[in-house]
């Protein structure tokens, strides 16, 4: 054994082969595994290893693509010496095709030129992700494997966000195909987040949506103040789509109608609602039109008429405003109206009409009061809806921020290697403190009385429920950082969280007012007897066990739930 | 005859070469004059593992290093 392995490294072969004595045997096949269990960190979810498992060999296609249209470059002169027919137009596709099929299929059967040197690049690239892929699909990931996924997935993203960019503006103009395969890309990329957000947090150790949430709340209001601040706005977007609605509403019945019976509507109601064919041709007669654009143009002007002769009808009596729409939303035809006169006292009264053949009647007089109902009904809809689709926005805009946040965390990770190295580097240093933690652990039960101990201990979690170990614990308290007057001073918030509140919970109270305050030289007392500093704590948590009347000092709380 | 890897020095080197947690080193060290032969030899065994574990760790580093895009 080297006196120093750190400087003169031994293999691990050779490590597993040191002769220890020659009483003990060495169970050298335990040792193979030794370090495995200690990386419950970098458990990936099997869901998780999926979908990352199919980004990656999609890239793998990808690379073989390169390198096929790479090797039909580099080897297409040679090709067409030898009498290979290769068409002047052949496509990306076609030349991929003949590079990688089989020679039985007609192509050059090249694949394995991959490991040439001129195509070195793109090997090693095939590598990376066949590490990677191997790595991911081991029962126990390596710590090194999350950060060198988050790492490649990186770049993987990038080129991805990039190309769905342009495959949008293809969209855009039409391409109906283009929008599809981006929002399938989209999926994709959301499905691989979760799964970067997963590798993030394990590496991390941190809750990534909780801490960019913290951040969003810095820059964006709470909810009800956002809602509360674009209600106006909100209200007039809602109200211009709801007339356009029950507007349309009205054109698509009239438009169902055959051209004869909607001459017939227009002569009953007295209101022009269209023109024909030829009065258009007239009026438009200077337009240079193609026959279809000449229909349509057609078409958006009679519906604009309709809409404009519905309201003058609306207005003749008396109807305006959101009364007209309220009228509409509750299933009337305000613009169907007619005023009477009673025929006993001359009375004027409103008749108007509703969609499913019956009718309100209204005196005159009255109709101001029966309007207001309907004005009042139809603005709390628009207020309401305004409001639910507004909070809906908000709840997006939220989750967008919190994405960006996450995402900006994820990449920093991503692209640092010294954060990578720095990750790997306290996963094994915390792997190193379980094994001695264990180790000691060990000899401190073979003290009968602290074994005891350890068994009350026991079984406190449990009563508890606890779903950390006590071996765990036990190391966070007493050999993690340190001696429990410093709780609270030298560890990390999530540790001296637990370990405060399991300790308070028993009545135990750390850290300032520790009852039981260990000096040093009672620490360095403590540490020198077999059961060392954890026999000192065992004193402490079992005086916190003891029940009331018996204890001295310590006040136990009731039981936690 | 007893077996020189297991004497107090070379015990000491391997512990304090392997740059463990401050406290469980201290522990370590501590005790380990009062050890007997069996107790040096299952202490050897877990440092075993933890040189191990630091042999992985480097090699983890240089696979970081070689695979970083």
């Amino acid at each position: 054994m080297p006196a120093n392995p750190e400087s003169n490294p031994i293999s691990k072969t050779e490590a597993r082969d040191i002769e220890i004595a020659p009483f003990q045997e060495q169970e050298n096949e335990a040792v193979e595994n030794i370090t495995e269990g200690y990386f419950e960190a970098t458990k990936i979810d099997s869901k998780s290893i999926t979908i990352v498992d199919n980004f990656l060999v999609a890239n793998t296609e990808e690379v073989y693509k390169k390198f096929a249209l790479k090797w039909f470059e580099n080897n297409e002169e040679k090709m067409k010496g030898d009498g290979r027919v290769i068409p002047s137009d052949a496509s990306d596709e076609w030349k991929i095709n003949m590079v990688l099929s089989s020679r039985e299929k007609g192509g050059m059967a090249a694949t394995a030129e991959i490991n040439n040197p001129e195509y070195r690049e793109m090997r090693e690239e095939m590598d990376k992700i066949g590490i990677l892929r191997a790595d991911m699909k081991k029962d126990h990931v390596p710590p090194e494997t999350p950060f060198l996924l988050l790492n490649y997935l990186q770049t993987g993203v990038e080129a991805e966000r990039q190309e769905i960019a342009k495959l949008r503006v293809e969209g855009e103009k039409g391409n109906e195909s283009a929008a599809i395969v981006a929002d399938s890309k989209e999926k994709k990329l959301r499905e691989l987040y979760l799964v970067r957000k997963e590798l993030a947090e394990k590496t991390m150790n941190e809750d990534l949506t909780q801490n960019a949430e913290k951040l969003v709340e810095i820059e964006l209001p709470p909810k009800e103040v956002c809602v509360q601040g674009w209600l106006a706005q909100g209200n007039s977007e809602v109200e211009a789509r709801k007339v356009r609605e029950l507007m349309d509403a009205e054109w698509q019945k009239y438009m169902s109608l055959p051209e004869n019976q909607r001459i017939k509507y227009q002569k009953k109601i007295e209101q022009k609602l269209e023109v024909s064919r030829s009065e258009f041709d007239r009026q438009t007669r200077n337009e240079k039109y193609t026959p279809e654009e000449k229909e349509e143009a057609r078409g958006k002007y009679n519906r604009e008429l309709f809409y404009k002769g519905m309201l003058e009808l609306t207005e003749k009596n008396g109807i305006v405003s959101d009364a007209v729409w309220g009228l509409l939303e509750q299933g009337y035809k305000p613009h169907e109206a007619k005023i009477k006169r009673s025929w006993m006292f001359g009375k004027k009264k409103i008749i108007i009409p509703k969609q499913d053949g019956s009718f309100e009647t209204v005196p005159v007089k009255e109709l101001s009061g029966f309007l207001k109902s309907f004005e009042e009904s139809y603005n709390i809809s628009i207020e309401s809806q305004a409001k639910e689709e507004l909070e809906v926005g908000w709840d997006q805009l939220h989750d967008e921020k919190v994405t960006a946040q996450v995402e900006k965390r994820i990449e920093g990770l991503a692209k640092s290697p010294e954060m990578a190295e720095g990750g790997v580097e306290k996963i094994y240093q915390k792997a190193k403190e379980k094994i001695v933690a264990e180790y000691i652990k060990k000899r401190v039960e073979k003290n009968p009385k602290t074994k005891e101990q350890l068994r009350v201990i026991e079984k406190r979690f449990k009563e508890k429920g606890e779903k950390r170990d006590i071996n765990g614990f036990m190391s966070d308290v007493l050999f993690k950082k340190g001696r429990l007057v410093n709780l609270g001073e030298e560890l990390d918030d999530n540790s001296r969280k637990e370990i405060r509140g399991f300790l308070r919970d028993w009545g135990i109270k750390t850290p300032v007012a520790v009852t039981k305050n260990i000096s040093k030289l009672e620490y360095a007392n403590a540490i020198k007897r077999q059961t060392g500093l954890f026999g000192l704590i065992m004193e402490i948590i079992e005086e916190a066990f003891k029940p009331k009347a018996v204890k001295k000092g310590l006040k136990r709380k009731s039981k936690p739930k | 005859m007893a077996n020189l890897i297991l004497n107090n020095d070379n015990l000491k080197d391997f512990v304090t070469n392997l740059k463990l947690n401050p406290e469980q080193e201290s522990f370590l060290l501590d005790e380990l004059p009062g050890l007997d032969e069996k107790e040096r030899s299952e202490l050897l065994t877990m440092l075993k593992d933890v040189y191990i574990l630091n042999e992985e760790k480097n090699q983890a580093i240089e696979k970081i290093k070689n695979n970083w895009k």
